[in-house]
């Protein structure tokens, strides 16, 4: 009986009961003393349970998780700007190795020489290979070289400059 | 001055505006806070617990799809990190109870919270902090955050008639608590 009371009850505190479970209920407030009991005490707990009291977070708990997130935003940044150093010093590396090569070609002997070794060769990779050595030795390719290194080297400046931690690391050593 | 709503904060931090996300952190800070205390019932804890899950909210703002409430996705994130320090404390801890007749599980918290309510309305709401996880959570978020059913079920990981059935065990429940102690008597 008793869960038959706590569901039109039930019912009745979430407003889904039909004209059928409302009769029903005003027929037992009137005729049943311990469904009067469940219902009014049910009917408390409803209006009263809007009252459960809240605890306030401590004070400054903003401020902490916020700091939390920027060090950790910081710290994604200080990955990046260490992994495009390593990438940009790389670069650096190659473009001055092909620069000091290209450089000095026409003094090689290798690339003197090359219109006497490409005969060994067959017709194709003859013509690819005087080709590619007119390129490496043409005054165009070394001064596209020197201008790509010196545009490298600047933003490797820049982006030295911009990363404070990252010099300030320069400095512990 | 217009208020913010919860997405348009959302964008401003996604756009990289990290600080306007103390702005959601403050809106919701109290009531994460207190689903945090009933569920740890501790304040260390929940302190704790309330951090990792603003800073677990940030990392994954960005996978937030919008189809719910950023507050219901919010509170998911608070109770699986609540969950996660409950079992990480190897805690013995009643997740859910279904009718007074468990009620000797909380024989103790019972006669402590009767004996230092001044009143019937007094013994409710302590009675409430005293409930497992579970029963309080759903009376929380259903009279306290007005969330609806379908709201509460995607927070505590439930299907919609379970959760309608946990929310009526837990009135009940109080409400026969309340009877035990003869408080029917200054009701009627």
């Amino acid at each position: 009986m008793k869960e038959n009371f706590d569901n039109l009850i039930n019912k009745y505190l979430d407003k889904e009961a039909d004209n059928n479970d409302l009769k029903t209920i005003d027929n037992y407030l009137q005729t049943s003393e311990e469904f009067r009991t469940h219902f009014k005490t049910s009917k408390y707990v409803n209006d009263n349970l809007q009252y459960i009291p809240t605890h306030f977070a401590p004070e400054k708990v903003t401020e902490t998780i916020l700091s939390k997130i920027l060090s950790t935003v910081q710290f994604k940044y200080k990955k990046s700007y260490f992994f495009r150093f390593v990438v940009a010093f790389i670069l650096i590396l190659i473009v001055t190795a092909l620069f000091v090569l290209f450089s000095f070609m026409p003094d090689l002997v290798f690339v003197q020489d090359s219109e006497k070794y490409a005969q060994n060769f067959t017709p194709y990779t003859k013509q690819i290979f005087s080709y590619l050595a007119s390129i490496f030795s043409s005054e165009v390719f070394k001064t596209v070289s020197v201008l790509a290194g010196l545009v490298i080297l600047v933003s490797f400046y820049l982006s030295l400059n911009s990363f404070k931690s990252f010099k300030e690391r320069l400095k512990q050593y | 001055m217009k208020k913010l709503t919860d997405n348009e904060i959302i964008d401003s931090v996604l756009k990289g505006n990290v600080n306007d996300f103390s702005l959601l952190i403050d809106r919701y800070k109290h009531r994460a806070y207190s689903l945090l205390v009933n569920m740890l019932k501790n304040k260390m804890d929940a302190e704790e617990a309330l951090q990792d899950s603003f800073i677990k909210a940030y990392n994954s703002l960005k996978n937030f799809r919008r189809d719910s409430q950023f507050s219901t996705w919010l509170y998911k994130i608070v109770y699986n990190t609540g969950l996660t320090v409950v079992t990480a404390q190897k805690r013995k801890i009643l997740m859910q109870m279904n009718s007074i007749e468990d009620v000797h599980y909380l024989k103790d918290e019972d006669n402590e919270v009767y004996s230092i309510s001044e009143n019937k309305k007094e013994y409710l709401l302590n009675m409430v902090d005293m409930l497992p996880i579970k029963n309080s959570l759903v009376l929380i978020l259903f009279y306290i955050d007005n969330f609806s059913i379908k709201e509460i079920a995607e927070v505590l990981d439930l299907t919609l008639v379970n959760t309608k059935v946990l929310l009526h065990r837990s009135r009940n429940l109080l409400k026969d608590l309340l009877i035990k102690h003869n408080y029917q008597e200054e009701i009627i």
